[in-house]
């Protein structure tokens, strides 16, 4: 009869301590909860043990929130674990430059959730990947379309940098809740039509670069060579100088001493001198002697310059 | 004792009636709740219902006397098909383009649409003739830099006030590819290629043009070095010539009629060799002894 009396209050107390038992969860280290009571939010929670909730009242939602997310354009890596296989997507590469040229440009969005209270509560679950794809992928665009070709092929970093940063700010005008970690364009090149024509540009650069190398090589050699040849004609003159000179001095030398002989003895040095060099000279010509009066008759008969050199 | 029983029959009578007509709107979700079907239906000049549940919380919802009909309150997406687009210079291009919108207002999108599939619909028809009004009236070159913002703000404002009677509010309509249309790549092609063959063209006479720059420059140099070398030369020659001269002059100044002799001597012994017939009369001082033992002198005693 007692325990009868008390019956309704174990039942309800039971009920309590039943409700009160299922109001227990825990949060996963790589996870973030939020909390909504009465459908509004109301907490953020951390990873731990033994988090409570009033069931029925609050609800608790769950997400993983420490990994890094990607999305890649233009192209789709089969398999992440082996890294190597890739899937071409080319209807997502090819983009206009506002020089109104074409480009094809594969890129990859790194980004993680940031605000999970935005990220659960502001979009829905299957539109969350769609979305952030379709403005990457408009931000890209806009962000190629304001760069000349030239600049696209060259000055990645740049666009990398702008489209960042609009991706962020766009999203965050969804209030989307991810911060994006990175935009990384991979391969940027001219489109494959035209790819041969791109090359050959590069090709002539390098052309010009070699054609001026080989000047400055030619110039490298020729005015060196073109000052050793100076120095040559400089030096050569210069033993000329000295060598007119000195034979000079020599001969007028030689000359002096001959002179003082002379002095001495005039007529006899000078009929010596005479002598010697007439026979010195004497052995090896023809002699003809002829008195004097007859060589006007002769000398037609002479036979001049038709003689034999004799060997 | 009877309080006890009283208090617990009260409460779980409240949970009963919480458990049926009352519902949570939490923050993903609004409602549009109706009264016998009539969205404010009054009862001597006083309001029995609010039409419009945009806030999250708890709400009482009757059934029987309540409808209500729950849609997102979180942003939408929608992504539309390719559509060929003309600028204002009639260039045709290929674009696509992605919308973000939201229910504003649960009762006006509820009569206006009432479903979210002929919302989309609707979207889809008034976003597309926006857009196309809009890229009509730009140029390309607007598209391809940073007037493309400007141009997306223009279409989401439109968008937004056409489509705000509908409760809807467009967040933001941006364009996606903007691309040339299949057809017309072969000429776009064509004119890359051709300004591309223009620019190789150019470097490779830049070189030729700096490389000649060069080549010439170092060919000058050299000659002009050279022509200073010839001209030092033939002077240092010339001053060894005239040094040397001088010293001749000086020293055969001194007995000019002896080096007259000499340098004769010197002459002859050069010029005259094996090719030369010599025509000697015996009466010549070379011969004075040769017929004659003395010469023409007294012989001495």
């Amino acid at each position: 009869m007692r325990a009868a009396r008390f019956l309704p209050l174990v039942i309800l107390a039971a009920g309590l301590a039943l409700w009160a038992f299922r109001g227990f969860y825990d949060v996963a280290p790589d996870e973030q909860a939020i909390v909504l009571r009465l459908g509004r939010y109301d907490r953020t929670v951390d990873p731990g043990q033994f988090h409570w909730h009033a069931p029925g009242l609050e609800t608790v939602l769950k997400q993983r929130v420490t990994t890094t997310l990607r999305e890649e354009f233009g192209y789709r890596t089969k398999s992440p674990a082996q890294g190597a296989e890739v899937e071409e997507h080319p209807e997502e590469k090819r983009m206009l430059t506002s020089d109104e040229n074409l480009v094809d440009v594969d890129f990859v969005v790194q980004y993680r959730i940031s605000d999970l209270r935005d990220y659960l509560l502001n979009s829905r679950p299957e539109e969350r990947e769609p979305v952030i794809r379709d403005a990457a992928r408009a931000v890209v665009r806009a962000a190629v379309a304001q760069n000349p070709i030239d600049q696209v092929l060259t000055a990645r970093g740049l666009i990398q940098d702008a489209a960042r940063e609009q991706l962020q700010a766009t999203l965050d005008g969804y209030r989307a809740g991810v911060r994006i970690e990175n935009i990384q364009l991979q391969d940027v090149e001219a489109p494959e039509p035209v790819r041969e024509a791109f090359a050959d540009v590069a090709s002539a650069q390098q052309d010009r670069e070699r054609a001026v190398l080989e000047a400055q090589g030619y110039a490298d050699k020729v005015v060196p060579e073109a000052r050793g040849r100076s120095e040559e004609t400089l030096n050569l003159a210069h033993a000329y100088h000295e060598k007119r000179i000195l034979e000079a001095q020599g001969e007028t030398e030689g000359f002096r001493a001959v002179l003082g002989e002379y002095k001495k003895a005039p007529e006899v040095t000078r009929q010596r001198l005479y002598l010697e060099t007439l026979e010195a000279i004497l052995p090896k010509m023809d002699k003809v002697i002829l008195e004097k009066g007859t060589s006007d008759q002769l000398l037609p008969y002479l036979p001049l310059g038709r003689r034999e050199v004799p060997r | 004792m009877n309080r006890w029983v009283a208090g617990v029959l009260l409460a779980a009578a409240l949970v009963v009636f919480s458990l049926f007509c009352v519902r949570i709107i939490d923050e993903r979700e609004q409602g549009f709740r109706t009264f016998w079907n009539k969205a404010e239906p009054t009862l001597f000049g006083v309001a029995l219902n609010r039409p419009n549940l945009t806030e999250p919380g708890w709400y009482v919802v009757i059934p029987g006397i309540h409808q209500l009909e729950i849609y997102p309150r979180q942003n939408i997406h929608f992504h539309s098909t390719k559509r060929s687009l003309n600028t204002v210079e009639r260039t045709l291009v290929d674009a696509d383009y992605y919308v973000i919108w939201r229910i504003a207002d649960p009762r006006r999108f509820y009569e206006a649409n009432r479903r979210e599939e002929t919302a989309v619909q609707r979207i889809d028809e008034l976003t597309y003739s926006e857009v196309r009004e809009t890229v009509n009236k730009h140029s390309l070159a607007d598209l391809l830099s940073s007037a493309r913002e400007a141009v997306q703000h223009e279409i989401t404002e439109a968008s937004d006030a056409k489509l705000a009677p509908l409760g809807i509010h467009v967040v933001d309509v941006r364009l996606g590819a903007t691309l040339y249309p299949e057809e017309n790549l072969a000429r776009v092609y064509e004119r890359m290629r051709t300004e591309r063959s223009r620019f190789a063209l150019k470097f490779r006479a830049e070189g030729e043009q700096q490389a000649r720059a060069l080549r010439s420059k170092a060919d000058s140099e050299s000659q002009i070095i050279l022509a200073q070398a010839e001209r030092e030369s033939l002077r240092l020659r010339g001053e060894g010539d005239a040094e040397a001269a001088h010293i001749y002059a000086e020293a055969y100044s001194g007995d000019p009629e002896f080096y007259a002799f000499v340098r004769s001597m010197e002459a002859y012994r050069k010029s005259l060799d094996a090719q030369t017939t010599l025509v000697l009369s015996p009466r010549s001082g070379f011969l004075k002894y040769l017929f004659d033992m003395t010469g023409g002198a007294k012989p001495q005693k």
